[in-house]
């Protein structure tokens, strides 16, 4: 049974590459805009790990994580924070939310997969 | 996706952790750099390496690849940097940068010299990576944290890595399950013996079914890296303790290791011998208590140290995380000159804002909204400040660059003359410092070719053979004062008169102070050289010089006396961004007067107002200030009758001068924005820029030097 | 997840199905601190467990060291791969047979 991703990103282009890379390891992926959008997406299906950018629209990536966190079906959902900022603020405040997993942006599409196989393989 | 754009990034990138590279193996070339330089310079190969990777620069990958393997392997300590590795990473570094250089240069093919080069390095880097015991020299800078006993080189038979692992109790809160990360490692080689270690597991009543309990001692039978194996744990810095020892590690390491893990080092060396990486008779001589200790600090030093080949003690600190990327090096932080002027546009808003607030607090006479704005006002005030502060930099790098042009100059005019700084640490806005660069230079050129006489000349008047030219800075009323100096000619009257009738500038009736007669220099195209030089150009210079000082809203004026030299004086303001100003109304029109300019206000005495009464001067306290009103020098349109009071009299000065603005209304002090002018206003003399008010509407900036210089133009007519 | 508690033969048989992870170990472990606390042996049967985590597998661990007598009975391919990564073969059933794995 394949795992299931969500992939949380306000840009298109990068949901698209990431998620043909994802798709092409064997991950099932399921895609977001923004954080709002994200949580409308936890609908009580199975989600094994979710990719979530930091700086969105509407809902941030830390207010979703914090949300998140708060579904009983989701809270020990593991994260992967994407993030193009070396903000340690950011990434402190990311972290007391629950997200200690994160990737600078950009990355190659193999890099993003063997930062996953980390936490999920396929 | 196109990538491509992110292409200049990676080279900024990619060249500033050169830089950080090329510091840090300095630094150890000193025998100044510990454990965390030579982290820092492993990671800057591998950053680069990993973003070159995502374009697909494929030379740069390659090559930088294996720079980073053999700084892994000073990293794992299997390897000291000692002089001749320094230099060979060095000049690594060097051809990384020419790759980086070509990919900027979109080159193509090959370049043989590149390529010999680099082939060259690559053959020179080999002998590093080679996994073979190689003599490590114990350079004085080897990144050994803390030289670990080893037991007579007593070292484990074992091909495999051991990796144990202990993790929080909270790790699978946070979402991570440590058998993932266990199959991870798995996918790196493999596993060849894993124990479970389940001694923390409490039984089920007392089982907190969310905590982790369990540890792992794995040897793990792999081709990868430190780097790759440590990698498999990124995600859990935080949330574990990591021990990985390379293949035949010392024993003393895997003792040091049981003891750090456990109070009973000896049981726990059991799970070692059950997973394989140790067998019964190592685990024994591992914890035998080690002979003589003292045997380990000497060879630290001596030159002809047995190897200690593969010490990894790669305990990582709990709270380690990634180290900060420029620990180590001066405390300043590099920013963006984009991002500090955005914050300065920000704070600006920010001012605006908060004089908004304050506006509609007083409004509402509101009493503790008042006092809230009030003490939030300053601290807008502080912020801005400190922003402001962020783009001071001292004048003295820009005055120093002219030591070296005096220098040569001198010798090419064949004059010996000296260059006297002072105020070198003034602080002014940087872009202030980048602009008046130029026009200082033009100064002081003409000092020197025009100024300053032949040395038999200088003699003859009684004056050193040696000229002295000055430059100086210092803070005064508000702004900066630079001055160039010289002990030269001084400026001839007569001869620029001459030049300016001649011209056509001024008629030869016109009765000019000395000051007005020295102005004239800065006419389009008047130079008073007899001779051209190449040094002082063309006479296209002092318009230019005067041009360039006013659109920094600064102004210059000149004295000198004949015979003795010139000053010329230059004031700039602090900063073109904002400004504490004065707020005032003429009408519906409101207008800001920068508050350092602002002398007094007193009321126009009702004699004064009367408009058949005009004198355009008043006596004040026994002098004579002359002033206009500010409806007529900026030719504002006459509102309703009535509305203008002229009631007030705004005393201004600038340079020394004073005079009278009358104006409507007085509100005032603000703080403001200055925002530069649109076309529209470009051309209005008098205006310097503009600014929005707390309330939405705009005011005007009143350019209190050039409305100075009509009122007294005026009064002396 | 669910757990089917049977008796037979003198034992007790504890059915785990689905997942035995970090959302279900606390409702597994007080299910089994519920179960007659007679010295029967117990047996996990763990043949139709499709996913198991750490927290899952601590459960189990800690249930075979409180529970009397108890063993794992059937394991699927999801728990024998768990077990296996984790050097815990030994723990499998003598002759292990699955079933609901594919």
């Amino acid at each position: 049974m394949a795992k299931t991703i969500l992939v949380v990103d306000d840009s298109a282009s990068l949901r698209q590459v990431v998620s043909i890379a994802l798709k092409g390891a064997g991950y099932d992926v399921v895609e977001a805009c923004d954080g709002k959008d994200a949580l409308g997406k936890l609908d009580g299906r199975k989600v094994h790990l979710v990719i979530s950018d930091v700086n969105m629209p509407n809902m941030d990536g830390i207010t979703f994580v914090k949300e998140m966190k708060k579904l009983p079906g989701y809270k020990f959902t593991p994260v992967v924070m994407l993030t193009t900022e070396n903000q340690e603020a950011k990434k402190a405040e990311g972290q007391a939310a629950g997200a200690k997993a994160w990737m600078v942006k950009p990355f190659a599409p193999a890099q993003m997969l063997n930062a996953v196989s980390k936490l999920i393989l396929p | 996706m196109d990538i491509d754009q992110a292409i200049p990034t990676f080279l900024l990138e990619a060249r500033e952790l050169l830089e950080q590279m090329e510091d840090g193996l300095l630094q150890i070339e000193n025998g100044e750099g510990d454990g965390e330089t030579v982290n820092a310079i492993f990671r800057a190969a591998h950053t680069i390496k990993g973003s070159a990777g995502i374009f697909g620069f494929d030379e740069v990958v390659g090559f930088t690849h294996t720079v980073e393997n053999v700084l892994d392997r000073v990293r794992g300590n299997e390897l000291a940097i000692d002089r001749p590795l320094a230099e060979l990473l060095l000049a690594s570094g060097d051809h990384i940068g020419t790759l980086l250089q070509r990919v900027a240069d979109k080159a193509h093919g090959h370049d043989p010299v590149v390529n010999a080069i680099g082939h060259d390095l690559l053959g020179q880097l080999a002998r590093f990576t080679t996994t073979s015991t190689l003599p490590v020299a114990a350079a004085s800078a080897a990144p050994v944290a803390a030289p670990a006993a080893s037991s007579g080189g007593d070292s484990a038979i074992t091909g495999n890595w051991h990796v144990s692992l202990r993790f929080s109790r909270e790790v699978l809160q946070h979402g991570m399950d440590p058998l993932s990360f266990i199959r991870y490692l798995g996918s790196l080689g493999d596993i060849e013996g894993i124990v479970t270690l389940q001694d923390a597991l409490p039984p089920l009543d007392a089982l907190d079914p969310e905590a982790c309990y369990l540890g792992f001692e794995i040897s793990l039978k792999s081709e990868a890296s430190h780097a790759d194996i440590d990698g498999a744990f990124d995600f859990v810095r935080d949330d574990a303790t990591i021990h990985i020892l390379p293949p035949r590690s010392p024993l003393q390491a895997y003792a040091d290791m049981l003891t750090a893990l456990s109070p009973e080092p000896a049981s726990l060396g059991e799970a070692l011998v059950r997973c394989g990486t140790l067998d019964a008779a190592e685990l024994e001589r591992a914890l035998a208590p080690a002979p003589a200790t003292t045997t380990a600090l000497v060879p630290v030093i001596a030159d002809d140290t047995p190897a200690l080949p593969a010490l990894i003690d790669a305990a990582v600190p709990a709270a380690g995380g990634k180290p900060p990327r420029d620990s180590g090096r001066a405390k300043t932080l590099r920013v963006d000159a984009d991002k500090l002027d955005k914050l300065i546009n920000l704070v600006g808003e920010l001012v605006i804002a908060g004089a908004g607030a304050n506006m509609i607090a007083g409004q509402l006479k509101a009493r503790r909204m008042l006092e809230a704005t009030s003490t939030m006002a300053r601290l807008i005030e502080e912020v801005r400040d400190s922003t402001l502060n962020l783009r001071m930099v001292q004048i003295g790098e820009t005055f120093n660059r002219f030591q070296r042009v005096v220098r040569d100059v001198a010798r090419d005019l064949g004059k010996d003359i000296r260059l006297v700084i002072n105020g070198a640490e003034t602080e002014l806005d940087k872009t202030m410092v980048e602009k008046i660069g130029d026009p200082l230079m033009h100064l002081v050129r003409n000092a020197m070719d025009h100024g300053i006489e032949p040395a038999e000349l200088r003699v003859a008047r009684g004056k050193p053979a040696q000229g002295t030219i000055r430059l100086d800075a210092r803070h005064d009323s508000g702004g900066v004062l630079i001055e160039v100096s010289d002990d030269g000619n001084g400026l001839n009257r007569e001869r620029i008169l001459r030049k300016a009738v001649e011209k056509g500038l001024v008629s030869p009736q016109q009765n000019l102070s000395d000051e007005d007669v020295y102005k004239l220099i800065f006419a389009p195209g008047f130079s008073t050289a007899e001779q051209l030089s190449n040094i002082s150009g063309r006479g296209v210079g002092m318009d230019v010089v005067k041009k360039n000082i006013e659109a920094l809203h600064g102004s210059i004026e000149i004295d000198s006396v004949e015979g003795q030299g010139s000053t010329m004086r230059i004031r700039l303001p602090l900063t073109l961004a904002i400004i504490d100003g004065f707020l005032v109304g003429v009408g519906d029109a409101s207008f800001v007067i920068p508050l350092d300019q602002v002398v007094e206000c007193i009321e126009l005495p009702a004699a004064e107002r009367q408009s058949g009464q005009r004198r355009d001067y008043l006596n004040q306290r026994g002098q004579i200030l002359p002033y206009t009103r500010l409806r007529d020098a900026l030719d504002l349109p006459v509102g309703k009758e009535g509305r203008h009071t002229d009631r007030n009299l705004v005393v201004v000065q600038y340079g020394g001068k004073r005079a009278g603005l009358v104006v409507d209304s007085l509100h005032g002090e603000i703080q403001t924005v200055i925002k530069p002018l649109g076309r529209v206003f470009s051309r209005v003399q008098g205006i310097s820029g503009s600014t929005i008010l707390g309330s939405g509407a705009v005011a005007l900036i009143l350019d209190v030097p050039r409305l100075l210089q009509q009122v007294t133009d005026r009064a002396a007519a | 997840m669910s757990l089917d508690i049977a008796r037979d033969d003198g034992h007790t048989r504890v059915r785990f199905s689905d997942e035995l992870n970090i959302y279900n170990a606390a409702a597994i472990r007080d299910a089994l601190l519920a179960l007659p606390a007679d010295e029967s042996p117990c047996h996990l049967d763990l043949g139709d467990v499709i996913e198991v985590d750490c927290a899952g597998l601590q459960v189990v661990l800690a249930a075979l060291r409180s529970l009397p007598a108890s063993r794992l009975e059937r394991c699927s391919a999801a728990v024998r791969d768990c077990l296996a990564l984790c050097g815990l073969d030994a723990l499998l059933p003598a002759a292990p047979t699955s079933s609901g794995e594919q």
